[in-house]
């Protein structure tokens, strides 16, 4: 239910989707990451999540609620978003050089990957981004297989970590 | 009270206390290893005045250097912190670190000076760290609402927004004692500062005629409001009132706003006194049963304990200031102190209502295999959180205040 209180957020939903019809996918996903990294710089060093071990975790995704109100509102999941996810998932995915890119599951990932990339990397960190898996029904997780990989983790590890939260991801202090 | 047996407490509150600072000058929550090995700014700030109340000012100064050192852009000193000052929060704005940063930082500045403080007082600490007190001063008064002149948090001392939404008293205490502690260092400081104390009177009005409820006789816990900004406030969504007795009622007088003779702050601890003593356990509990919400059942916490008998060292009541620290002195076990006492039947109670509710998480199962192995268990206690470092450095204020009054020979 939308009141005026509370327009915001599914506002800004709605701007993605268009936003995509009118810049297309590239311009759509750097903006977003974009977004996040400006948040991050405002809010200095630090790093997200709970720690698990050498990993950290987010037991619940914070855009969850948000999320599955646009798709009540709109029935499905929006075109737009789905082609964000794939786009970004080929083309960061054709690149297995980029360890630090997100493991994206839905179009906000993007938001919070450049947010906590760059508070990270305020600190002095590296970000591995090894999973994420959404709260939305019959998505699959997705998986940053590299950063799984130089994280020092398997899948295993990662997957028994996704049955108690959403989002899997590693912090390394640069030399 | 046994004194011997406070005593002893005392010099291993003061052990404790140091041997948890970490080298970096955090204060850990509690111990490496154990549940919070993180560096809060509210527990960090009470553990500086505990060094300084102690005589380690160097301590108190190490642990200032770390955290000024790590404030956020916007100004704000966040929920938590690792070793290396990185921001690790993940809850909301909590105002009241800010607050407490700097009145610990008036307060070292204080004890360094002493009777000698125009020649002794560590100035140049403060002068080197003066941009970060006026951005800690600006994002307090970012967070004032203009129409009550209150200051808007969304956590504050219990973490628990469902009663400290909007303008709560212990974070507006904790941040007006801040601006008049940023106000004194200014002056020491010659800077002009004459707007901020003109803030922080206002702030101080406000929690007088605003949070204190003249029919009941006693401050009150939180005017709810969910928006900082929100103009008139009678229309924001939260627009409400938090009446219930709570612990930290005690703040004006304890932060120094009103006096502790002020009928206000007297009959607001009898108010605490009569409804928070724990008729089974003794101790003070922080706020009704009924709110729910400790980890680990129901029970008198330790700090809060201590800090009231500040009020009656205050008075010159000494057979209640007793009462108060002895119950402190008893409850230690291997001279530490837990967070807070519970027993084994408001534990299971507690328990049972957490997983019914389902909302029993993965952190709070280690809680609860560390309360059943405790020694005290086997006793009927369930001690919560063995050994946090907080009542530690409130023992060690309170029984430096209670010395001070009662045993001047000492």
């Amino acid at each position: 239910m939308i009141r005026l209180g509370n327009m915001l957020p599914q506002g800004f939903l709605i701007g993605i989707m268009d936003l995509v019809n009118i810049m297309g996918l590239e311009k759509t996903s750097e903006w977003l990451t974009r977004i996040g990294e400006k948040l991050g710089e405002t809010q200095g060093p630090g790093f997200d999540g709970a720690p698990e071990g050498d990993l950290n975790y987010l037991p619940m995704c914070p855009f969850t609620d948000e999320l599955i109100r646009f798709i009540d509102m709109f029935g499905e999941r929006p075109e737009e978003f789905k082609r964000i996810v794939e786009y970004v998932t080929e083309r960061e995915g054709s690149n297995k050089e980029n360890v630090e890119r997100p493991a994206v599951v839905n179009t906000l990932c993007l938001l919070h990957h450049g947010y906590r990339k760059k508070r990270a990397e305020l600190a002095g960190a590296e970000t591995l981004h090894l999973a994420c898996k959404c709260s939305v029904p019959e998505l699959p997780p997705a998986y940053n297989m590299e950063a799984i990989e130089k994280a020092g983790v398997t899948k295993e590890d990662v997957d028994k970590i996704l049955e108690k939260g959403v989002c899997v991801f590693k912090f390394i202090k640069r030399e | 009270m046994d004194l011997k047996e406070a005593e002893k407490l005392y010099r291993n509150c003061v052990k404790t206390l140091l041997e948890n600072q970490h080298p970096n000058g955090g204060f850990y929550a509690s111990p490496p290893g154990t549940r919070y090995p993180f560096i809060y700014p509210r527990d960090h700030s009470i553990c500086i005045l505990g060094a300084i109340s102690a005589g380690h000012l160097d301590r108190g100064k190490l642990g200032l250097e770390f955290m000024l050192a790590a404030q956020k852009p916007s100004g704000e000193f966040s929920q938590r912190y690792d070793v290396d000052g990185n921001d690790t929060s993940y809850k909301d704005l909590q105002i009241d670190g800010n607050g407490l940063i700097l009145y610990a930082l008036s307060k070292y500045l204080k004890a360094t000076g002493g009777l000698f403080f125009d020649s002794l007082a560590d100035r140049t600490f403060c002068l080197q760290y003066w941009e970060v007190i006026e951005k800690a001063v600006d994002f307090i008064l970012q967070n004032k609402n203009d129409e009550v002149n209150l200051i808007h948090t969304i956590n504050s001392i219990h973490e628990y927004p469902a009663y400290e939404h909007g303008f709560e008293i212990y974070a507006n205490c904790t941040c007006c004692a801040g601006l008049f502690g940023a106000v004194e260092i200014g002056e020491a400081l010659g800077k002009d500062v004459g707007e901020w104390r003109e803030q922080a009177e206002q702030v101080r009005r406000a929690i007088l005629e605003r949070l204190y409820s003249p029919r009941r006789r006693s401050f009150i816990k939180c005017i709810r409001v969910k928006y900082k900004s929100s103009d008139p406030i009678g229309y924001d969504a939260f627009a409400s009132s938090v009446i219930d007795v709570d612990a930290v009622e005690y703040s004006p007088a304890l932060f120094g706003l009103i006096d502790e003779h002020d009928l206000r702050n007297i009959n607001t601890v009898k108010r605490i006194d009569e409804l928070l003593w724990d008729k089974e356990l003794g101790g003070l509990n922080r706020y009704p049963e009924l709110w729910d919400r400790n980890n680990g059942g129901y029970g008198p916490w330790l700090h809060f304990t201590s800090q009231l008998s500040n009020h009656y060292t205050s008075i010159d009541d000494q057979d209640m200031a007793e009462k108060y620290l002895d119950w402190v002195v008893k409850m230690a076990h291997d001279y530490m102190l837990p967070e807070h006492i519970s027993t084994v039947e408001r534990f299971e109670m507690w328990l049972e209502d957490y997983t019914n509710a389902k909302i029993l998480r993965d952190s709070k199962l280690t809680m609860i295999e560390q309360i059943r192995s405790h020694p005290k268990w086997k006793e009927g206690f369930a001690y919560v959180t063995f050994p946090l470092i907080w009542p530690h450095a409130e023992f060690i204020i309170a029984f430096n205040n209670y010395r001070k009054r009662f045993l001047p020979e000492n």
